[in-house]
């Protein structure tokens, strides 16, 4: 079961079972990140870009004085942004994860929805999100499926810096 | 056993002549108490009373002639808590009542015929014993709390002050010191009731001081090593304390052996010197004196580090405030005039001394003495060269060097164990040193310097060097290296396998060394603080370890020129610039297959940071246009061609988490003030970015 939270909407019409998330459009996919992860959203603002090109992060952006790497949405989804036309990208989505923040850019935010479990179908998510392990489960709700990104799998990322086939600063 | 039972851990003694009758009530007592011990005569339990400091005693009749108004008052002096039952049987009840009446005694009772009444008695001094207890530390807590600290403190320079009493015995001032010291935590320990015991143990270490003072007793090596082995106790004992434990049986056994100790150095103090013995340089000496009285943490208080990080952390973000500001004025320069131009040069003026003087006192404040982190050394060269019937004189040079908290706490753990390592391994015994026509006492030379951001830490000795053979052979046979490769190793190759895990040459595991495990700790915790360790030897002349560490920074600040290539901004620190040449002064040359160019007659690789990582030269195109920074760091140089310079900054350098911590060459970020994100080149990394550079200029 669905519900959607307005802003004014007591959080004790929730169920126990039910997760929280904040559902978001990029590109033709409606996402869903984990409401605890969530640190706040604001306007995106000017990425530097990285010396060297990674397989997941664009670069880091100012966030009021804090240093933030923003990760590349496009690459945690294995979408191939060369072939599409370009996004605009106007927001940013600030996590934490076990203590580490950073950013991701998002197209839209929409709202913030509580699901429970039979939302979730047991339909294989590489179908759905060509392969990438940073989505864990599909929802399917009245607006379609929702791809649940996993981010704890982010940090494992930090590791693939170095071994990543960015093909260089080009 | 009930809650309370299982919160009780502390004795009770039986007194009881008949040991049948101990057996039927310790049987009793096994439900409610795990340590019970019997005694046959008052005598023994008395002096047991004053050790173990039993909560419940419990004393049979018929009445011992000891079982006097006086008795029980020297029972309950020296433990105030202490509960007594009286049992027996009921006709001797009324000979006994007046220890009942005067509360000496908490009630009688006679187990053999009313077990029940006697169980629920022991029940309620349990329980009331506990309730005492909770309240005392309830009450107490606080007063342990700053007790243990002032004790720590007082007692952290115990062991150089008896040290220095042992070089001159006759040194009053040392006296006086160690015993104002001695009588300060006496007292303290005396008002707590769980360090009665460490009052104790102080009260007869201030008595021999006393002696000492009077000159009737010697401060003798054998003097010195009871004194040396009570200040290790008592330091014990507070660290129990800050636990709001009782100490354990096994540690009051240890303090009344040396209680005994002491007692027996009362008799006769003019013991033999023994023959190993340890010292401090004369200067060191001589300035530790009576004047040294105060040590450092008594002029101050004590910051935690992560305060200090905080405060080191909002200095820096002054600096980034500092550097927006200038940026600020100097893209609104049209906009003011010559007089408002001076007032804003003024003000960043100022606010660029205040920022530099701010951040040079608060890494100060991060500092420690090395005098203090290596104040333990002599005595573990005293104790080992005593161990091992060698001779050995330490000296140490430049301690007075501040390093951060951080490093003093590795260093104070890797000295203990190269130290140990020279006296044991690397000194011969006297007979092997006059043989050798060297001194019969051998020197073990600790050396701290500071120099260009690198800390410099050397150990040496004089002694036997390390026997190459006698490493590959053990290197060989345990697996560690092939027999092959023997002959092409390289001394420092040979030596390096000394800092292997679990590797030893001492045939031999003694309580000094020959377990294999120091030296490998030693290097993978100098590792961790990004720095070296490096072993140097030579047969028949000594050895030295040479540990060299990065002054750390929690807030690195640097002078940094930024760069622009394509739409990333590279901060390169000031000190690892060489030179900035534009590329259409060079000429380039191509050796397999890597750009080079000539810098100070040597051959040196270039590229932008993507070239020198992939070392492919495919977009190898408008040279001309760009500018060449030469980095160099230690022996390595390199060149980074880049689009454009942008500026000069005080950069504030942020490194890395976890997502971006791998990015090949660079050590964190600084916000420009634009609000813009520059990456900062690590000049150590960066110089590795391209191993073959080095070779290039072999080749050339």
């Amino acid at each position: 079961m669905e519900k959607t939270i307005d802003q004014s909407g007591p959080d004790s019409q929730i169920g126990l079972s039910e997760e929280k998330f904040l559902f978001c459009q990029d590109r033709k996919n409606l996402l869903a990140i984990p409401v605890e992860q969530i640190v706040e959203v604001v306007l995106s603002s000017r990425i530097s870009a990285l010396p060297k090109k990674t397989k997941h992060l664009i670069g880091a952006t100012n966030l009021r004085g804090e240093v933030l790497p923003v990760l590349d949405i496009d690459s945690l989804l294995e979408e191939s942004s060369a072939n599409e036309t370009s996004v605009q990208r106007k927001y940013a989505v600030i996590l934490s994860i076990s203590g580490e923040k950073f950013a991701l850019q998002i197209e839209r935010v929409r709202r913030i929805v509580s699901l429970n479990q039979s939302c979730f179908s047991g339909e294989n998510t590489a179908d759905f999100a060509h392969g990438s392990t940073m989505v864990s489960r599909i929802a399917k709700t009245k607006d379609g499926n929702v791809l649940i990104l996993d981010l704890n799998h982010t940090l494992k990322l930090s590791n693939t810096l170095n071994t990543s086939n960015g093909a260089g600063d080009e | 056993m009930d809650v309370a039972d299982k919160e009780f851990s502390e004795y009770i003694f039986v007194l009881s002549k008949d040991q049948e009758v101990f057996k039927s009530i310790e049987i009793l007592l096994r439900s409610h108490a795990k340590k019970v011990r019997h005694f046959s005569t008052p005598e023994e339990m008395l002096v047991e009373v004053r050790k173990k400091r039993p909560a419940i005693l419990i004393v049979g009749l018929p009445a011992d002639p000891f079982l006097s108004v006086e008795f029980f008052e020297q029972l309950t002096k020296p433990v105030p808590h202490l509960k007594t039952v009286l049992w027996g049987t009921a006709s001797e009840q009324e000979a006994t009542s007046k220890f009942v009446e005067n509360k000496l005694a908490e009630s009688f009772i006679d187990p053999t015929s009313d077990s029940k009444n006697f169980d629920k008695k022991i029940s309620e001094l349990i329980e009331k014993r506990i309730a005492e207890k909770r309240a005392d530390l309830l009450d107490m807590g606080e007063i342990i709390d700053l007790f243990t600290e002032e004790a720590t403190q007082l007692f952290g320079d115990l062991d150089q002050l008896l040290l220095q009493l042992e070089q001159i015995p006759l040194n009053v001032g040392v006296v006086d010191i160690l015993f104002r010291k001695i009588h300060s935590v006496k007292g303290g320990a005396n008002s707590i009731s769980i360090t009665q015991i460490l009052g104790a143990l102080n009260h007869e270490f201030e008595s021999a001081l006393t002696l000492v003072k009077k000159g009737e007793l010697l401060s003798s090596s054998d003097t010195i090593n009871v004194f040396l082995v009570a200040a290790d106790l008592s330091r014990k004992l507070i660290e129990i304390a800050k636990t709001k434990e009782e100490p354990s049986d096994e540690i009051v056994d240890q303090v009344f052996k040396c209680i005994d100790n002491f007692k027996d150095l009362k008799k006769d103090g003019n013991l033999p010197h023994s023959e190993a013995q340890s010292t401090q340089p004369t200067a060191v000496l001589a300035k530790d004196g009576a004047s040294n009285e105060k040590s450092q943490e008594e002029n101050g208080v004590w910051v935690s580090n992560e305060k200090l990080d905080s405060f080191m952390r909002l200095s820096g973000e002054l600096i980034v405030l500092k550097n927006y500001f200038r940026s600020f004025c100097k893209d609104n320069q049209h906009r003011v005039d010559e007089s408002m131009s001076r007032k804003l040069n003024d003000f960043t003026h100022s606010i660029n001394k205040i920022s530099d003087n701010q951040q040079a006192e608060i890494m100060s404040v991060r500092k420690v003495s090395l005098d203090h982190t290596f104040k333990k050394l002599p005595r573990i060269v005293r104790q080992t060269s005593q161990d091992l019937g060698k001779k050995v004189k330490l000296v140490m040079i430049g301690t007075d060097l501040g390093v951060d908290k951080t490093i003093a706490n590795v260093l104070s753990a890797c000295m203990t164990h190269m130290v140990r390592n020279c006296v044991d391994h690397g000194l011969e015994g006297p007979h092997e040193r006059e043989s050798c026509g060297k001194s019969h006492e051998g020197n073990v030379e600790i050396r701290a310097v500071e120099d260009r951001g690198i800390i410099q830490i050397t150990v040496s000795d004089d002694g036997r060097g390390i026997d190459r053979q006698r490493i590959l052979n053990k290197a060989i046979q345990n697996g560690l290296l092939p027999a092959e490769k023997k002959d092409s190793l390289r001394d420092h190759e040979i030596f390096d396998l000394l800092f292997l895990p679990g590797f030893s040459t001492a045939e031999k595991i003694t309580n000094i060394s020959g377990r294999g495990v120091g030296l490998d700790v030693v290097r993978s915790e100098i590792l961790n603080l990004n720095g070296t360790v490096r072993l140097d030897s030579e047969s028949g002349k000594g050895s030295r370890f040479t540990l060299e560490i990065p002054v750390p920074k929690t807030v690195v600040v640097e002078q940094a020129v930024i760069t622009k290539y394509m739409d990333t901004l590279i901060a390169v620190p000031l000190s690892a610039v060489a030179k900035i040449v534009s590329c259409k002064d060079l000429t380039f040359n191509e050796m397999n297959h890597i750009k080079t160019t000539q810098f100070n007659d040597k051959t040196i690789s270039v590229g932008t940071y993507s070239q020198l990582m992939s070392r492919n030269y495919d977009d190898w195109l408008d040279v001309d246009s760009k500018t060449l920074l030469v980095l160099s760091h230690k022996d390595k140089t390199l060149g980074l061609l880049v689009d454009s310079i942008q500026d000069q900054i005080e950069a504030v350098i942020r490194p890395f988490g976890a997502l971006m911590k791998n990015l090949p060459g660079f050590k964190g970020t600084t916000v420009l003030g634009d609000d813009s994100i520059a990456y900062v080149v690590s000049p150590e990394d960066f110089s590795n970015l391209d191993q073959r550079s080095e070779k290039c200029a072999e080749v050339a």
